[in-house]
């Protein structure tokens, strides 16, 4: 029904458009890096002056001991139930509503830390890079998240529920 | 009555045009920001962490590519083949992120309702319907009003299944 050439020509494009996207992410500013930077809980950014980096238990104890700023990414649900103890709260996608009225009148050049749901929320991540973007000159990205610090009996404040067995299957 | 419908020019071009002007549009912000692409596909938690970043940067281009080329009408259909395997991976990605309740926007899988944003199936519709238009031109384009056509390089239409 579709003949070799056209499987041939397929081939081509595909190979042509991931080399020329190589190239084109080489030559950039913009540029990433080919594989993705580590994300376990153990990975740590080691220059301590970078922008935006990642920090481990260890790192974000450490953090929040010499009184850095906490932002839970979560949602408000899961904020009300448990947080990191002084943390403030700012959904991910909430940001650029709520970002002046949560962070609006805290120095820029204060460590900021976000957290999130653990190694597979990205909500962390999206917060930290727009703090960076509103101008913090020290961000934060506490990847372990939530879980880990709760596991380790760090200070915290919240309801203490539990959460909900069975969330909806999503359907909007 | 089927065959000339499938094999009409006027559907065919449309398809194409559509699919490509369709695919540029998405591909544009992709191409421009990698790394935040990046954590979108991420979000999806489909792709090795370590295939991540190639990925994020071969998919946009790719798509970008396949869109050219289907509004220039140039290797119509190797681009709409393209462009229906895409689809299908794309329903496939939604389809298991609607499954395991995740959300998309962050990645996590977040119990509450309300303030997340999910799939909606109407999203999983439509990219059914795009996979049946890229094979509708895989299948039968003839290469009628491609942009060589129109500037009278070739007067050749090509017929499908040579």
């Amino acid at each position: 029904m579709i003949e070799r050439k056209i499987w041939v020509q397929s081939l081509m494009i595909v190979i042509g458009s991931t080399l020329l996207a190589l190239l084109f992410n080489a030559v950039r500013a913009e540029g990433i890096p080919l594989i993705a930077p580590d994300r376990s809980v153990s990975a740590e950014t080691g220059d301590e002056d970078v922008a935006l980096g990642n920090v481990d238990l260890a790192g974000a104890k450490a953090l929040f001991d010499a009184g850095a700023i906490f932002i839970d990414a979560r949602s408000t649900a899961e904020y009300e139930r448990g947080h990191i103890a002084g943390a403030v709260h700012l959904y991910y996608a909430d940001f650029d509503v709520k970002a002046a009225e949560v962070v609006g009148s805290m120095p820029l050049d204060k460590t900021v830390v976000s957290y999130c749901s653990g190694e597979d929320c990205n909500s962390s991540d999206i917060v930290a890079r727009h703090l960076i973007d509103y101008g913090f000159e020290k961000v934060r990205i506490f990847f372990a998240g939530w879980p880990a610090w709760e596991a380790a009996g760090y200070p915290k404040e919240g309801s203490g529920e539990a959460a909900p067995l069975y969330g909806d299957m999503g359907v909007k | 009555m089927t065959r000339a419908i499938l094999e009409n020019d006027y559907v065919l071009a449309a398809l194409r045009v559509g699919l490509g002007a369709m695919f540029i549009l998405a591909a544009w912000d992709k191409v421009l920001d990698p790394a935040a692409f990046s954590i979108a596909v991420d979000n999806y938690h489909m792709v090795p962490r370590v295939f991540l970043h190639f990925f994020a940067l071969a998919l946009p281009m790719t798509e970008l590519a396949v869109g050219l080329m289907l509004i220039a009408g140039v290797w119509t259909r190797a681009a709409a083949l393209i462009s229906a395997v895409l689809m299908v991976m794309f329903v496939i990605g939604l389809a298991q992120a609607l499954l395991r309740g995740l959300d998309i926007a962050c990645g996590c899988f977040t119990q509450d309702t309300g303030q997340e944003s999910k799939i909606s199936p109407l999203l999983l519709v439509r990219d059914t319907a795009l996979i049946f238009g890229s094979l509708w031109v895989a299948l039968f384009d003839r290469g009628r009003w491609s942009v060589l056509n129109l500037l009278g390089r070739s007067g050749t239409v090509e017929a499908p299944n040579t």
